[in-house]
């Protein structure tokens, strides 16, 4: 369309040009390193109150149902509420601070704020419930948590490798894009 | 029919048009839409977040030049924080549906929560009056709640205050005036609050804001008894509306839409449809819907309703000596209206005696006078218990009386109120000043008013009492006689806030009134007493759970399709009406008709920015009111579209924008209620022009105004100008008659023939997705595009933006005019992604950020898009929407609070620089085939639908997998009288659409 643009304009669009360049060249820099393979593995905040999975679903072997009820249930995975704790720490352990200071919480009726290990993007929506009621061992993906003090993140949780197993023939798993992204 | 459109030249010989000058001057009007991609916010200016390009482009550049350095070593902290014990009822991510109640309409509702918090409400399918349908305003309501400049502790004297110390001055103020408190309410349906009402022993006065006064009074004119009849829309084959904007704003108006629109549909066994004639002045929703609309003067109505009646006084054999002055002939000679016309409805009525119903709503002086005259020809036709039902399930839902709010004003001006709660009602605002009732209010010692804003009344109110949200407490509703609902709040109160029950509640003890402790109490012990009135042998707890579950509580549920016993007309009311007719005052040049909208109606939700963005259903404006003009008026004045017209009458005296609308009849304008609000609405505030002060009593027309021109010009944002369709073929019609003789009469491409495409077929082994939209039921009345918004977090862009074309709905209603410009006919067409197999929008897309899924949807995936909007460009429907700004707020920031808690957590919050779209509800979809898969069966009609297909009233929208058989869309898109949209471009779109079948004589089709 010929249009009539004053200098001024023209200027402004040539340096916006040049700054689009800039910014092309660094973003790919910057997304190259962010998107290098590994990233997040080894991510393993400290909690609020230390929860020893290795003690619980190790040695104890608690089930991860047992606390995570609601894994095969909902597209989310339940952190469990602190009256899930207070099931057995009415009676285990209650002149251990830290179970004090899960007490507290029931009793105050403050919940706990626990530090998010695994974290997806706010377009990725997974769906636990699916993966569980396939038959996908929660290990698959969180990894030996039984043998964790203190939880890590094993897995890279990118899409390459969502889409790893998504692929592979036996597990007849959908590739469509809306299947994790609406 | 020739395809071969020339792309840089609109088509002039189209028969369908959008707006008045592409119909006249097609070619001029293709320069004024505005340019898809030609605006830019460089070019306009600062952005509106205040960054321009350049400061953004440097923070970005330095961002990404940090985040390279930084290595990303450092992650953000996401906190997590679970319940300390966890509701019984709540699963974190899976929804919660609870029914309930809208307190005004008394329409049930299917609320959906997410972890407590309702994200969406949609009617509730057994509830009988709106079966599942919700209008536009009900499905907004979800963002009322949610809305940051709520009320949020009550106020004595204009200062923030406690509920303690407010109650207490309120019950000491309602103790030391026992005998002079009066309570001014809208119709309260709650018969919890009627009955404690009742125990007060305090003067309830009851006024709707949308009145309903000439109803009640002709009714207890014409038949003895002040009642809101239950007009059986279902049962009536021929329906006429003299002024009744039935299936906008008119009395029940989704009821009747459902009904209405059930009669429109056709398939192998119904080969029959209702027929509609409508006369008015404006153009209303329902002459839109008419099958027969004739223009006419709003003060000419009575006489037309006088010339009608006496033809089916004649054809019924009800002739009577008040009506042997009148003819269709003498009416035609004075109103301008063909004979033929008033004869054509005279006789359909009279061919379906006890099958048909007159409905009316007088504008000035003659708007009881002109009710009388109906429920004359419903007595004299035989429709009296068959289609008019006052007896079986009468409607509660309007008890308004404008003679007592006037007998309420008197007392308040001799000193004789003390004490004034006013509820549900913005008597300031709504009310126009000659009414003296903000004069007489300072009269009144103590004010309590229940608002949800600091608004006009409030603002003169001595104590302000913040109002709960509907969706907050307890209450229920009796909109029709033996027809019960709880309304169950979803969640607590967000604020310091009460409802009028739960207050009244409170404040018993200080007047020395026995009443329960909490709102739930009270509702229970009204159930109770009701299960013990029609003998419900349940036991008291398992009724009440089932009666959360279900919403409804129907003992007449067995009558209510009964013959309803009918009453005798009273022959003197129509010597009065007669009377009446002869006292009106002469036609001036210019007469003013206010009417309400479907977005804004009272005003009372103008703060609400999805209902202000809602295109108004007939003329598509949004954002304020304008002045509707006839085109013969405009031409003949020489006004244009936008000049800023005066209107002025009575010493009153406004300004609005003019919109050339088709259809009106000359001599007439109109403009909409509901706008020019002074509240702390961030949204709605000062968005129009307020109009009541020309209303007078329950007249809406003022009969003389005198117009000028200003010179001055403001656009009016009309989104029927963007997403030209280049006069390609995207609708078809045709008539009753040819639809019997060929079932797919009007399409015009041959036999859904499929052109060759150069692209490999999609395979589609598992589900694939469809959608079928009958353009005959669909009454275009919005609710769909609500809903959509509300599902999928489709965010208002404020006027600006929409006069650029920017607009956001995933989801628009685009109207089509066909025929002349004084009376045309009008086709609504829902139109969405039309998830295509050969998607033009796919192909163009640089990035694959839109591709097409194994289920046939167009999947669109923001994370991928970089924005180049040539999938825009490439579409054929124009139903991609870029995101120009970050719409739902700064990404680096919080949400003001409680904005946040209105999204659907199932649906990405997009932010600038991409594209969207309608996903066909893909969150839905998934939701429904995990529930299906986890029961081990195939998803079907029941798991799966979209949110406009639950809100439609009509039932217009069936969604489905079409690879199932048994599938309702599956057999609907065989149907003879489906099409595609735009076949010739050959995108193959997984939405048909059916015919629309007008029920005339098919001679007014031909080509123009």
């Amino acid at each position: 369309m010929a249009e009539h643009r004053n200098s001024q304009e023209q200027k402004k669009e040539k340096k916006i040009i040049v700054a689009s360049f800039v910014l092309t060249v660094l973003t790919i820099v910057a997304f190259g390193i962010f998107l290098m393979p590994g990233r997040g593995i080894g991510y393993s905040p400290k909690q609020p109150i230390p929860f020893p999975h290795d003690l619980h679903a190790g040695k104890r072997k608690i089930q991860c149902l047992y606390c995570h009820s609601n894994v095969d249930k909902s597209s989310f995975s339940n952190i469990p509420s602190t009256a899930v704790c207070m099931n057995c720490h009415r009676v285990v352990k209650t002149d251990s601070p830290l179970i004090q200071q899960v007490a507290k919480s029931y009793e105050t009726n403050t919940p706990i704020q626990w530090v998010q290990v695994h974290v997806l993007p706010d377009f990725v929506y997974f769906n636990h419930q699916r993966h569980i009621q396939k038959g996908v061992s929660c290990d698959t993906c969180h990894g030996n948590v039984a043998n964790m003090a203190q939880v890590e993140q094993v897995s890279s949780l990118s899409m390459g490798w969502c889409v790893n197993c998504h692929r592979q023939p036996q597990y007849q798993a959908p590739l469509n894009c809306n299947t994790c992204h609406r | 029919m020739s395809h071969e459109h020339n792309e840089n030249k609109p088509v002039t010989n189209q028969r369908f048009w959008m707006t008045l000058d592409q119909k006249e001057a097609p070619e001029a009007f293709a320069k004024t839409i505005p340019g898809e991609f030609t605006s830019s916010p460089i070019r306009e200016g600062l952005e509106k977040d205040g960054l321009d390009r350049r400061d953004f482009l440097k923070v970005m550049g330095a961002s990404a030049m940090m985040a390279s350095l930084a290595g990303c070593t450092r992650r953000p902290v996401h906190k997590i924080v679970p319940y300390v014990t966890n509701p019984e009822e709540i699963i974190p991510g899976v929804p919660n549906f609870y029914a309930s109640a809208c307190p005004q309409t008394g329409y049930g509702l299917v609320l959906r929560t997410r972890e407590g918090r309702p994200i969406k409400v949609d009617g509730n399918s057994d509830h009988p009056m709106n079966r599942g349908g919700l209008g536009a305003r009900g499905q907004a309501a979800v963002h009322d709640l949610y809305d940051p400049d709520r009320l949020r502790a009550p106020k004595i004297g204009g200062v923030d205050s406690d509920w303690k110390t407010f109650d207490a001055a309120v019950g000491q103020a309602l103790a030391s005036s026992k005998g002079s408190t009066y309570l001014l309410t809208s119709s309260i349906l709650s018969p919890t609050t009627l009955a404690l009402i009742n125990k007060y022993n305090v003067k309830h006065v009851m006024v709707d804001s949308i009145a309903m006064n000439n109803v009640l009074d002709g009714q207890a004119q014409s038949y003895g008894s002040r009642v809101f009849p239950r007009f059986r829309l279902d049962r009536a084959d021929v329906i006429v509306s003299i002024g009744a904007d039935f299936l906008g704003t008119w009395g029940s108006v989704v009821e009747y839409e459902g009904q209405f629109s059930a009669a429109r549909k056709l398939n192998e066994k119904k080969n029959t449809l209702n027929k509609l004639f409508v006369f008015e002045g404006e153009m209303s929703l329902t002459g839109q819907n008419a099958d027969e609309r004739t223009a006419v003067h709003p003060a000419d109505q009575m006489i037309l309703g006088l010339g009608l009646a006496a033809e089916v006084a004649r054809l019924t054999g009800h002739s009577s000596a008040e009506l042997s002055g009148f003819s269709a002939a003498m009416a035609a000679e004075k109103t301008g209206v063909p004979a033929e016309k008033i004869h054509a409805a005279a006789e359909a009525l009279a061919k379906a005696k006890g099958r048909s119903l007159v409905l009316a709503d007088g504008k000035g002086k003659d708007g009881v006078a002109l009710q009388v005259l109906a429920n004359f020809m419903n007595s004299s036709l035989g429709n009296e218990g068959e289609t008019v039902d006052a007896s079986i399930a009468p409607s509660n839902q309007f008890r308004g009386s404008n003679a007592e709010l006037v007998k309420l004003i008197a007392a308040m001006n001799a000193g004789t109120v003390k004490t004034l709660i006013i509820q549900g009602f913005n008597p300031v605002y709504v009310l126009p000043e000659k009414m003296g009732f903000k004069a007489a209010l300072a009269k009144v010692a103590n004010v309590v008013y229940f608002a949800s804003h600091a608004n006009e009344t409030s603002a003169v109110a001595k104590f302000v009492a913040a109002e709960s949200h509907s969706f907050e407490d307890w209450s229920d509703v009796n909109p029709q006689k033996d027809l019960y609902s709880v309304v169950q709040p979803t969640i607590q109160p967000l604020w310091k806030t009460k409802s009028l029950l739960g207050a009244l509640l409170d404040w018993a003890p200080a007047v020395g009134v026995k009443a329960p402790a909490n709102t739930n109490d009270a509702v229970k012990a009204t159930f109770q007493e009701l299960t013990k009135k029609h003998g419900v042998s349940q036991k008291f707890q398992d009724f009440w759970d089932d009666l959360l579950m279900s919403g409804v509580f129907a003992p007449g549920a067995k009558a209510r399709d009964n013959k309803a016993s009918a009453r005798s007309f009273k022959g003197e009311a129509l010597k009065a009406a007669v009377a009446v007719a002869k006292t009106l005052p002469a036609k001036a040049p210019f007469s003013l008709l206010l009417t309400s909208s479907i977005a804004m109606a009272d005003g009372s939700q103008a703060n609400n920015a999805l209902l202000q963005e809602l295109p108004d259903p007939v003329s598509k404006n949004v954002w304020g009111n304008y002045l509707a003009v006839s085109s013969i008026d405009a031409k003949a004045k020489g006004w244009e579209e936008g000049d800023v017209l005066a209107v002025e009458a009575d010493g009153n005296r406004f300004e609005l924008p003019l919109y050339i609308q088709p259809g009106m009849k000359a001599g007439v304008v109109a403009a909409h209620l509901g706008y020019g609000r002074v509240f702390n609405g961030r949204n709605g505030n000062g968005v129009g022009v307020r109009l009541a002060n020309f209303l007078a009593g329950d007249q809406t027309l003022v009969s003389d105004v005198k117009i000028t021109k200003t010179g001055a010009k403001s656009p009016v944002a009309c989104t029927q100008r963007h997403h030209s369709l280049e006069g390609r073929d995207i609708i078809f019609d045709t008539t009753l008659e040819e639809y019997k003789k060929n079932p797919s009469a009007g399409v015009e491409h041959s036999d859904n023939e499929v052109p060759p495409t150069i692209w490999s077929e999609h395979e589609y082994l598992g589900y694939k997705w469809g959608m079928v939209i009958d353009l005959n039921a669909c009454t275009g009345c919005s609710a769909c595009v609500i809903a959509c918004s509300v599902e999928n977090n489709v965010p208002a862009v404020g006027k600006d933006q929409v006069l650029k074309g920017r607009e956001m709905h995933w989801l628009r209603l685009d109207r089509y005019y066909s025929g002349e410009a004084e009376n045309p006919e009008t086709t609504s067409q829902a139109m969405l992604c039309q998830h295509c197999d050969n998607a033009p929008c796919e192909t163009v897309c640089p990035v694959l950020a839109t591709v097409h899924s194994s289920e046939g949807l167009n999947q669109m995936i923001y994370n991928r898009c970089v924005g180049t909007k040539y999938c825009s460009n490439n579409c054929p429907y124009k139903v991609r929407r870029f995101n120009w700004y970050n719409n739902n707020g700064d990404m680096n920031s919080l949400m003001e609070h409680p904005l946040a808690l209105s999204k659907n957590p199932e649906v990405t919050l997009r932010s600038r620089g991409v594209m969207e779209k309608c996903t066909f509800c893909v969150q839905r979809i998934e939701y429904g085939k995990s529930e299906a898969k986890t029961a081990g069966r195939r998803a079907n009609d029941e798991d799966v639908k979209t949110a406009c297909q639950e809100a439609c009233a009509a039932d217009a929208i069936v969604f489905g997998d079409v690879n199932n058989p048994e599938s309702k869309v599956s057999k609907l898109k065989n149907s003879p009288r489906g099409f595609l949209s735009l076949n010739e471009v050959n995108a193959r779109p997984a939405v048909t659409y059916l015919t629309k079948v007008r029920n005339r004589a098919p001679e007014k089709t031909e080509k123009a």
